[in-house]
């Protein structure tokens, strides 16, 4: 009976979106920690926003997401460049070592290359929406995605082969 | 581009390994948030503040030359309920005088020198003119009700301190700007739950003293144990409804009923405030949606409401409407999927609510024919505005649909007051340079 319809709104959004949203930012981030943090950060940084964007939530919590990912790296490009050596690494098997060397691909990258190819391919947005997300113009999307795709095929060699047959025909990515 | 189908499996393959949940509190994030805001508001002011004075200092008078003035209000509006609502600028002009029956009002920031405060913005009937209200003490977390003709606005109060304790309520008279307030005696102030005009006159307020208040980091909330729903009109003093203890205020029919659930019975009850002591039994509560809600026709013959999770035949969170009369069945509005909320009855049978479309790309407000007909989508957002927060008056769903006037955008005058401070020291700076060059030029020839 205490709790303000705003808040009560922004409780029920994060336990219903919260799961999704530490998807996005591990893989924005590559470590559990980060992700966690980064997901607090959006979310801190939308309560102030809350009663524009209590009918919608979901668009503004994940552009907030998406540029403090690439410009928390900005502000900590140290962390970043050391990430290389990965600290979570704890098996050998096939499927955990290619989930790890996607990781390695994806943290390789800059981040505003990682964030659009996040957006595009995990979250499934439209160029257009990935552009709105990360406050760029549409045709930087498209350079930064043709850019990634080429850094996680030369990382990820067997990642070709796979698209082929995937999608006979298609222009590879 | 066509997207690389592998990849998108490869990488929602690696999310599997994100962490499922954090150790930090919903609570302790909204909590944070509201700190972070208020600290930004306090830094923005302070800075604002130095800003300010230092250009009042380099240019004497060009803070009252430059200050916020009065601009043209768009003119040509017709009467009747606007096609889109805007978001309202901080820096609205202000006016004088009442502003006359409204169509609809929102919460607002009103721009200060040194932040935002909370107000409230009416959208004149007459004109679709945009106005800030001159409403005293309203509260950080506003509740606004309009009555159906748009002639009186109720907002909760506080003691003067937006982030204060809620105190009593008020009603601003839309036709005079006179102000009428009801304190409740309450040594740590009240818990407001819900303020509706049951009529044009009638007024039901519903709050409970506070009787414990709990603290959190930086936040104090209110627990109540004795909930109060009271009618006000302007003849005299609020008379407390009956029964209501257990009762809680869910909407209005401007028609002299309102809707309650009865906590006891977990039941929604149709009242008519005149004789609240026979209410008339409409449904389960388990019936309805947890987020819906129940709205009677203005005849008080039928209702609406949003259907529980059976019937969803989209994502959560978005209900179908089912109609109903007392002791009658529930049957489906057709054309209503993608209802997200209800706002009233336009008449007996036109339901009025909003709706997110098929293609989920805005919400705007729609109008159900309940007897047959395809629905009219009437009035849509612009901006980020939301309409949790909007009020339209009853009388207004009804009515005819007119062109909405966009209200004006001014230039925040702190920016202007920095601009004219940066350029009144350049012209400071530029003429101590000329005055030096001019010298030594002298001096040269001397």
């Amino acid at each position: 009976m205490s709790l303000t319809p705003d808040r009560a709104g922004f409780e029920q959004f994060v336990l219903a979106r919260r799961g999704a949203l530490l998807r996005t930012a591990y893989l924005l981030t590559g470590s559990h920690a980060d992700a966690e943090d980064l997901v607090q950060t959006a979310l801190i940084k939308s309560v102030r926003h809350w009663r524009r964007i209590a009918d919608h939530p979901e668009p503004y919590v994940r552009t907030v997401l998406a540029r403090e990912s690439v410009s928390r790296w900005r502000r900590r490009r140290w962390r970043e460049l050391t990430t290389d050596e990965m600290p979570e690494r704890v098996d050998a098997a096939p499927d955990i070592e290619a989930r790890e060397d996607l990781r390695r691909a994806l943290l390789a990258l800059a981040p505003r290359q990682r964030a659009v190819i996040v957006l595009r391919y995990l979250e499934d947005l439209s160029e257009r929406e990935t552009a709105e997300a990360l406050g760029i113009a549409v045709g930087t999307v498209k350079s930064q995605a043709r850019d990634g795709l080429a850094a996680l095929r030369r990382r990820l060699p067997g990642l070709d082969d796979e698209e082929a047959a995937a999608l006979p025909g298609s222009p590879a990515f | 581009m066509t997207t690389p189908t592998r990849l998108a499996e490869r990488l929602h393959d690696l999310a599997d390994d994100a962490p499922h949940a954090f150790d930090t509190e919903t609570d302790s994030l909204w909590r944070q948030g509201r700190r972070d805001g208020r600290r930004r508001r306090a830094a923005a002011g302070a800075v604002v503040v130095v800003v300010a004075l230092l250009a009042a200092f380099a240019t004497g008078t060009a803070l009252e030359r430059t200050g916020p003035q009065p601009l043209p209000v768009a003119a040509g509006g017709e009467q009747g309920l606007p096609d889109r609502f805007y978001d309202p600028s901080p820096w609205l002009p202000d006016d004088e005088g009442a502003p006359g029956p409204l169509v609809a009002v929102m919460p607002a920031e009103r721009g200060t020198w040194g932040g935002g405060v909370p107000a409230v913005v009416g959208v004149v009937a007459s004109t679709q003119e945009y106005r800030f209200l001159d409403l005293p003490d309203v509260p950080l977390d506003e509740d606004l009700a309009l009555s159906p003709d748009g002639t009186q606005v109720a907002w909760w109060t506080t003691d003067g301190d937006p982030n204060g304790s809620v105190t009593g309520y008020a009603v601003y008279d839309t036709g005079t700007g006179e102000v009428r307030r009801r304190e409740v005696e309450s040594g740590s102030g009240i818990v407001a739950i819900r303020l509706l005009w049951a009529d044009d006159e009638t007024l039901v307020a519903q709050y409970g003293p506070i009787s414990e208040v709990t603290s959190g980091a930086g936040t104090e909330d209110g627990v109540t144990e004795d909930l109060v729903a009271e009618t006000w009109t302007s003849a005299g003093e609020p008379v407390e409804l009956p029964q209501s203890q257990s009762w809680l205020l869910e909407s209005t029919n401007g028609n002299g009923d309102v809707v309650v659930v009865d906590t006891d019975r977990a039941v929604y009850l149709a009242v008519d405030v005149a004789a609240p002591a026979s209410p008339v039994e409409l449904l389960p509560r388990a019936s309805v949606s947890g987020s819906g809600t129940v709205v009677l026709s203005p005849d008080g013959q039928r209702f609406a409401t949003q259907a529980s999770a059976r019937t969803l035949k989209a994502q959560h969170l978005r209900a179908a409407v089912q109609i109903g009369a007392p002791e009658g069945k529930l049957r489906d509005l057709p054309g209503s999927v993608f209802t997200r909320a209800l706002v009233g009855w336009a008449d007996d049978s036109t339901i009025v609510g909003v709706d997110e479309g098929e293609n989920h790309d805005g919400l705007e407000l729609v109008r159900y024919p309940v007897d047959g007909g395809d629905p009219e989508v009437v009035s849509d957002l612009a901006g980020t505005l939301s309409w949790d927060g909007i009020r339209v008056a009853g009388d207004q769903l009804a009515s005819p649909v007119v062109e909405a006037v966009e209200p004006p955008s001014p230039l925040d005058p702190r920016i202007v007051a920095a601009a004219a401070g940066g350029a009144g020291v350049l012209i400071i700076a530029g003429g101590a340079a000329a005055f030096l060059w001019w010298r030594r030029r002298r001096v040269a020839h001397a």
